[in-house]
């Protein structure tokens, strides 16, 4: 049986094995999942902002989300060394804008690129930008990530 | 600002100006489509951002209608998100537009637009405050997607935020707007001060 995880926006969630960690509704949001695939290790985290204060520890930020998320990893026997990365979202959902402070999805890719850097983890693959929502499953057992835009249509990566 | 320690008079507070403002769209909207709008019971949530998947129906596509709530004198104080479900679209396309649907994002732009204002008049008036409304910011996704841009701005200040919903409907209900007011920091500085004077 394949149990599946909820991750709330600003959350993330880890798992060893028969799990799909699934997260929906990204718009200007950001999926991380990393992966161990020799311990079947996985991590998916929903952030939601680019920075944080540097004070308040919380998976909401990108520049925390990682390093957080790995930490729990390794706690399931995750080697760092062998992480890898997906990522998807960071869309731009509003069609007319009239706040700049909400076209924030370009922002947080950069920034989730950016702490994948810092700690040495490979990006695999991603789907981020343009202009439709996703909700993101992603299979702990293999590593597959599935996408299901808010168009009906379905994408693995 | 955490939403979570707010008391029970600031929250009935709310309610009554949320009713208020909604009172006035609902109003608006009855002109504007021709037909009797009534409103249902709205209700008053503190949500923790992480479990707002909870209270709103997060994967169904609508469109929605997002403005920001300006005060001139201190910035930013909240937001309205106005949210048409798509048999509602279809219905108001029908009614408005005559079927046309080439013209139906403008029209629930200024739907929403429209709504707005007279909610965000009604409320200002009542607090004594200058309350604008931005342009609108239109976007037609999951529900949630739709919110996440706008829980951003509210996520850096708290992990809670209150939402304020109630529901506009004519009376076969084949036209239902949901709106929902977010307000920030800058708002419940009203609230407190209404508060204050009713005590």
């Amino acid at each position: 049986m394949m149990s599946e995880l909820l991750v709330g926006i600003g959350e993330f969630r880890v798992a060893k094995g028969n799990f799909i960690l699934k997260t929906i509704g990204l718009g200007s949001c950001v999926g991380i999942a990393l992966y161990d695939p020799l311990k079947k290790v996985g991590g998916l985290a929903h952030v939601i902002l680019p920075q944080s204060d540097g004070i308040k520890r919380s998976a909401k930020y990108a520049d925390q989300a990682v390093e957080m998320m790995l930490e729990a990893m390794e706690r399931l026997g995750a080697r760092r060394r062998n992480v890898i990365a997906k990522i998807a979202g960071g869309a731009q959902i509003f069609k007319h804008m009239t706040h700049e402070n909400l076209k924030i999805g370009d922002r947080n890719v950069e920034a989730v690129k950016r702490q994948l850097e810092k700690f040495g983890l490979r990006l695999v693959s991603e789907d981020v930008g343009g202009n439709v929502g996703r909700s993101i499953y992603f299979y702990v057992m293999d590593g597959r990530m599935l996408i299901r835009y808010s168009n009906g249509v379905e994408k693995w990566i | 600002m955490d939403f979570s320690r707010l008391g029970e008079l600031e929250i009935e507070a709310i309610k009554e100006l949320g009713n208020i403002g909604a009172g006035h769209a609902a109003t608006s909207l009855s002109q504007m489509i021709g037909k009797t709008i009534e409103m249902s019971v709205p209700e008053v949530k503190i949500v923790e951002i992480s479990k707002i998947h909870e209270v709103v129906d997060a994967e169904r596509v609508v469109a929605g209608v997002i403005t920001g709530l300006n005060d001139l004198e201190n910035g930013e104080a909240g937001y309205l998100y106005i949210v048409f479900p798509e048999e509602t679209t279809k219905k108001i396309a029908n009614i408005i537009l005559d079927g046309n649907e080439e013209m139906l994002e403008s029209a629930l732009m200024e739907i929403g637009n429209i709504l707005s204002s007279s909610f965000c008049s009604a409320t200002a008036e009542m607090l004594g405050v200058m309350l604008i409304p931005t342009p609108p910011n239109f976007a037609m996704d999951y529900s949630i997607a739709i919110l996440d841009a706008l829980l951003s701005q509210m996520a850096s200040k708290g992990d809670h935020i209150l939402i304020f919903n109630t529901e506009l409907r004519d009376e076969d209900k084949s036209v239902k707007i949901e709106i929902m007011l977010l307000p920030s920091e800058n708002f419940m500085k009203y609230i407190a001060k209404l508060v204050r004077m009713v005590e």
